[in-house]
């Protein structure tokens, strides 16, 4: 059996420093559950494999280590730890099956991240563009935006913690800004 | 050096800690706590520059963000920055300035000849000279760019740090005087998220200048800490200290620049960043600016020594200098009595000249007790001095104050205040669209209405008393915090101990010893070098209209944008006009209210992160074999990979050429891709698509034209149909985000009943396509899993297998004309696949090529690139692609189009091949197509070339073409036009050059 090189863009690249803000990459798979909110058959399909699919905007789901991000009246991200993607996805594909749905794989497309510490939200607040107050962005909220150039989603997974989510190729200039955003709470 | 215009005591400085700075190459001591102006003034330095225009010495004016003179040039080297507001610039240790605008020095300025002749180079000067002459402006310009204008930029790159920040907050409260902070206080007690912003770099604004006010029975200095006290309570109110609110936009979006580490000096900052851009959404505003003092425009009223009076007192209570010790203060209103009786207190001696007739005031009484002489109806005439006030010439005024009477006085001085009354700061206010009112009795535009959430409070609203400020401001905090969704709170309740100002009499300008126009200058646009007499002229001359006046003279421009200037403009243009000041109307108030440095604005998006440079999963690769780069979309492809020193054109002839003979492999990883599926996929596709996608086999493929609905080609691209209900699209790399969304929003809004989904997975795949006849060759030895015998894996299929282990979709598809694969892997293991291929194609010579060989390649078989090709306004006949319009489809996007005249008729624009006469002439791309041999005009022009390349596999030069009934030209010769004016001969061809029988597709 050959061995697989799985390659990251952000090999080799200089992280945050200090205790204020951390950031690191994570291994996570990526897949886009497409269906709509009002079709019965597919919510009680994919609520066999997850007890809850989330309906309301912004919202999230988490369970056995995996989460469910709202994007759209019919589209969520579900993402968790890259080992458990192929269980994940061979029980859905299973359940929905003769359902109107998509599933798709795009653990390459988009890779994750976590930024965390004391300074997390100042570092956040340089690039992105929404409100990110306990009121506006309490813990468990996810959203589709910007930071700086790069398109997003960002998860307030807990709070001074957040999941970021991104394209491959914004990689190296995504991490490049949150990098140097965070150095001045070294 | 001592400080000798330093108080013994007074003050918001620190005396404990001494800082050393140079000036104009001479070193002084100040004090923390000092911005340089004040530390020039302690140290009675007032010459601090020479005027834009006519080059006369200017002193500092202001104590303040409206400071029009006392520009510098800070600091050298990287550093360097011009312009810098002295009133504004906290000192640090080892500052270092110097004057702006003269040569060889300050003092003896060569430039200053232009004062001489002044009298010929008035308002509009230049137009006026240069307009019938511009052969002249073109000798003269570089001359007068080099004396003209105010501090020279280092022309170096910055070598400071910059941020942005978005901030969303219920209420945004601009100004941290007394007014800013009771509205803040109160905002704050309604459990509103509130910031409150200023630019000093403490709160307290006008009770710094005023510190012995009673407020609420304490001096407002204590009061001020008290309130700030009460304020740093409620951690849902943020106080941002050095800050200005710049910029306010529709829907309450307003910017503020941070002067986070400035006071610190150059280079000090640290890791923290020099400025901080702050972009912020405010539920509501309250502004609270203030008001800025008007100068008074008498004779001579720039001389160094000359200034705001309200400023004397700023510089005694605020930072424990008197400017001088032997004052004279104008004013026509109360205000400037209060600096009368600081600064005698202070110990100078004062004398007050009043343009007021009448005078019954508890004032006058006052200073008349402390022995302040107060000359009633009188103005200044003249002032004496070069580099500093000396003296000023003092007359009666007539009865209409509209000339001088009776005899001239001469009082020795060494500094003057002048007051002219208030104006309120509206600018924000403006800039939000608001709309503003004329107080006829204090002369000044207030606040009106505005459609956005703001208020205005204290002096920026006009309200000048101090109880009333207060009140006015804590009913408007509580409001605010209301409306942005908190709870009802009961105001605050304050009482200041006031003044009953007397009325102030309106002299617009002040007469001279002569009529105004004969008169020496009197200033009322003191950046700008404008007078009076500028005023008039352009009045004379039609320029009526507020802007065509601020056009003309320059009032109003420049870095203070006019605070001291424009109502005192407004109002002698109206009065010049016999109209009133609200019938003349004000210029528009543009951003930045403040100077503001780029550098904060682009914040930390400089440099390498200014822009995303997208990189394909096999990157690493590339650069470490000296790929060359080409931008595509905001991608960076590789464009060819040069050997031995190669220059583009010997590379991508050897790249072609060792791909048609052996094998050569292209990172297409860029491609866009799209997964459709449902059980209306095909029909969707059908739809878009010109030819039919509901009858591919699933593991097939086809190629794809898209139309815009005027029947144009906007993009294409392949096909694959994976299973029944599931497509996998490919798009150009550079629509693969227009196509996306475009699909998507048909489906939104066209066709939502159909069950599709539709999702980008463009960067899900690397894709490396092997071309060539020993491409099979080169595949089978790292893939074992799939059988690439052409029965098993025919043209237009695509197979799921492994290469090297890597899961991998692999489609017979070509953009060559070769035996081609197209193979696709997961982005992560896009590295590993084409190393690997790499390695198994050595023995076959593999050769890597970029997008330049790819063009080359493509056009040898004729295939177009949409973009490049064709323009938008090509429809697939155009482009003799009749084979790929579907003649039984019922419906597809543009094909309603096709039945336009225009659309329908015989000799359009045609894709067609070129052959040059010579073989070796490339012809550049874009060049004309001509009837006639001659480019002597009238040319008719009868098209362009598209694509231009060396073909080594044709050993001829190639190229494609749009031309006017191309496909009857066939066979014919037409002319090539260059823009070197060379006239090419080429016959028009078919657009496939190599391979016309189609067999390589099979190797």
């Amino acid at each position: 059996m050959d061995k697989l090189q799985p390659y990251s863009p952000l090999q080799g690249l200089a992280g945050t420093t200090g205790i204020n803000v951390k950031l690191k990459e994570l291994n996570r798979f990526n897949l886009i559950l497409r269906g709509k909110q009002d079709d019965n058959k597919f919510m009680k399909s994919a609520q066999k494999i997850f007890d809850k699919l989330p309906v309301k905007p912004n919202s999230t789901y988490q369970k056995s280590g995996i989460t469910i991000i709202w994007v759209s009246p019919d589209e969520w991200i579900l993402t968790g730890d890259y080992d458990k993607l192929e269980k994940v996805k061979t029980d859905l594909d299973k359940s929905l099956e003769n359902t109107h749905y998509a599933l798709i794989d795009t653990s390459d497309y988009y890779m994750s991240a976590n930024i965390s510490g004391n300074n997390v939200r100042e570092t956040l607040e340089k690039g992105v563009v929404v409100d990110l107050h306990d009121s506006a962005f309490p813990i468990g909220y996810a959203t589709g935006t910007r930071y700086e150039k790069a398109v997003i989603n960002l998860h307030r997974e807990d709070n001074n913690s957040y999941n970021i989510i991104f394209r491959r190729s914004f990689a190296p200039y995504l991490w490049g800004h949150l990098v140097k955003a965070s150095q001045e709470f070294k | 050096m001592t400080q000798k215009n330093r108080l013994p005591k007074g003050g918001r400085i620190n005396r404990q800690k001494e800082l050393s700075f140079k000036y104009d190459g001479k070193n002084y001591i100040g004090y923390d706590g000092d911005t340089l102006a004040s530390a020039l003034l302690a140290n009675d330095v007032h010459l601090v520059g020479r005027s834009f225009k006519y080059h006369r010495p200017r002193g500092i004016m202001s104590a303040g963000v409206e400071e029009p003179n006392a520009l510098v040039q800070l600091e050298t080297g990287e550093y360097g920055e011009p312009n810098t507001r002295a009133t504004q610039l906290e000192l640090y240790n080892n500052l270092t300035a110097k004057s702006q605008n003269c040569f060889p020095s300050v003092k003896y300025d060569i430039g200053a000849f232009n004062r001489l002749i002044s009298r010929f180079i008035p308002a509009g000067f230049y137009y006026k000279t240069f307009m019938p002459n511009m052969k002249g402006w073109m000798f003269f310009e570089k001359f007068i760019r080099r004396t003209a204008g105010l501090g020279k930029s280092t022309g170096l790159p910055d070598p400071d740090h910059y941020a942005r920040k978005t901030v969303y907050c219920d209420v945004l409260v601009a100004g941290g005087g007394p007014a800013g902070l009771v509205s803040a206080l109160n905002a704050g007690k309604t459990g509103a998220r509130v910031i409150l912003m200023d630019e000093q770099n403490e709160m307290g604004g006008w009770g710094l200048t005023s510190p012995n006010m009673q407020i609420d029975g304490k001096k407002a200095i204590d009061w001020i800490s008290d309130m700030l006290s009460k304020i740093a309570k409620l951690d849902n109110v943020q106080v941002v200290p050095r800050c200005s609110v710049i910029g306010y936009f529709d829907y309450n979006f307003l910017t503020a620049v941070e002067r986070v580490t400035d006071h610190l000096g150059a280079g000090n900052g640290g890791s923290k960043p020099r400025q901080r851009f702050w972009r912020i959404r405010a539920k509501q505003v309250i502004l609270a600016q203030g008001a800025l003092e008007r100068p008074m425009l008498f004779a001579e009223n720039d001389k160094p020594g000359v200034m705001m009076s309200s400023s004397i007192r700023t510089y005694i209570n605020r930072f424990g200098v008197l400017a001088g010790d032997n004052i004279v203060i104008t004013t026509n209103n109360d205000t400037a009595y209060f600096s009368a009786l600081d600064a005698l207190n202070a110990g100078a001696k004062v004398t007050i000249i009043d343009i007021r007739k009448d005078l019954k005031s508890d004032l006058l009484e006052k200073v008349n007790e402390k022995g302040i002489t107060v000359h009633k109806n009188s103005a200044i005439v003249n002032v004496k001095g070069a580099h500093r006030v000396k003296a000023v010439e003092m007359m009666k005024l007539s009865d209409d104050g509209k000339s001088c009477i009776g005899e001239k006085r001469e009082i020795s001085c060494n500094l003057v205040g002048m007051s002219s009354g208030w104006t309120p700061t509206v600018h924000l206010y403006s800039q939000a669209r608001g709309k503003l009112k004329w107080d006829e009795q204090r002369t000044m535009f207030i606040p009106d209405s505005c459609q956005q959430n703001v208020q205005c409070v204290g002096g920026c609203n006009g309200t000048m008393d101090m109880s009333d400020t207060l009140n006015e401001s804590a009913v408007s905090g509580v409001k605010a915090g209301k409306l942005s969704g908190n709870k009802s709170v009961s105001a605050t309740k304050h009482k200041a101990v006031s003044h009953t100002e007397q009325p102030p009499r309106n002299l617009w300008i002040i007469p001279g010893e002569k009529p105004i126009t004969r008169d020496r200058k009197h200033f009322h646009d003191f950046q700008n070098d404008a007078t009076v007499t500028d005023i008039l002229l352009a009045g004379r001359e039609g320029y009526l209209s507020v802007e065509h006046l601020k056009r003309y003279t320059t009032t109003g421009m420049a870095t203070d944008q006019g605070k001291t200037s424009n109502i005192n403009a407004l109002a002698i243009m109206a009065e010049y006009r016999g109209l009133t000041i609200p019938e003349v109307g004000t210029t528009t108030f543009r951003p930045p209210y403040s100077t503001t440095t780029i550098g904060a604005i682009a914040g930390e998006a400089v440099g390498e992160l200014f822009e995303q440079d997208r990189r394909t999963p096999m990157d690493a690769w590339h650069k470490s074999h000296d790929a060359v780069y080409e931008p595509v979309g905001d991608w960076s492809r590789a464009r060819y990979y040069p050997k031995n020193g190669e220059d583009m054109y010997e590379a991508v002839q050897r790249e072609t050429l060792a791909t048609r003979t052996s094998v050569g492999v292209m990172d297409g990883s860029t491609l866009g891709k799209i997964d459709i599926r449902g059980k209306d996929a095909g029909k969707f596709l059908d739809l878009v698509y010109t030819n039919v996608f509901s009858s591919l086999k699933s593991g097939f493929c086809r190629y794809g034209l898209m139309l815009n609905e005027h029947g144009m080609v906007w993009d294409d691209g392949v096909t694959a149909r994976i299973s029944e209900n599931h497509y996998h699209m490919t798009t150009t790399t550079g629509g693969a985000g227009r196509v996306y969304e475009w699909l998507e929003e048909l489906h939104q809004t066209e066709w939502p009943e159909m069950e599709v989904f539709i999702t980008s997975v463009t960067e899900q795949y690397a894709v490396a396509t092997l071309n060539g006849p020993n491409s099979a060759k080169v595949l089978s030895k790292i893939c074992k899993d799939i059988d690439l015998d052409n029965e098993a894996f025919p043209f237009m299929t695509f197979r799921n297998g492994t290469i090297s282990g890597i899961p991998a979709t692999v489609y017979r598809i070509s953009f060559t004309g070769e035996l081609s694969y197209e193979i696709n892997v997961p982005a992560r293991y896009g590295l590993q696949l084409w190393q690997e291929i790499i390695k198994a194609g050595k023995e076959y010579d593999i050769c890597p090529y970029g997008t330049e060989t790819m063009h080359v390649l493509r056009a040898e078989k004729g295939f177009i690139i949409v973009g490049q090709d064709t323009d938008g306004t090509l429809t697939p006949m155009d482009l003799g692609m009749n084979w790929i319009v579907s003649k039984k489809k019922p419906d597809f996007i543009g094909k309603r189009s096709f039945a336009r005249i225009d659309t329908s008729r015989q000799g359009r624009k045609q894709f067609v091949g070129l052959l040059t006469d010579d073989k070796n002439i490339i012809l550049p791309e874009g060049a004309h197509i001509i009837e006639s041999k001659s480019i002597e005009p009238h040319v008719n022009m009868l098209g362009h070339v598209t694509s231009s390349y060396m073909s080594p596999n044709c050993g001829h030069s190639i190229a494609l073409a749009l031309i006017e009934d191309g496909f009857n030209l066939k066979g014919k010769k037409v002319n090539v036009a260059t823009i070197e004016g060379k006239v090419y001969s080429a016959s028009v061809v078919d657009t496939v050059f190599f391979d016309k029988e189609g067999k390589r597709i099979n190797g």
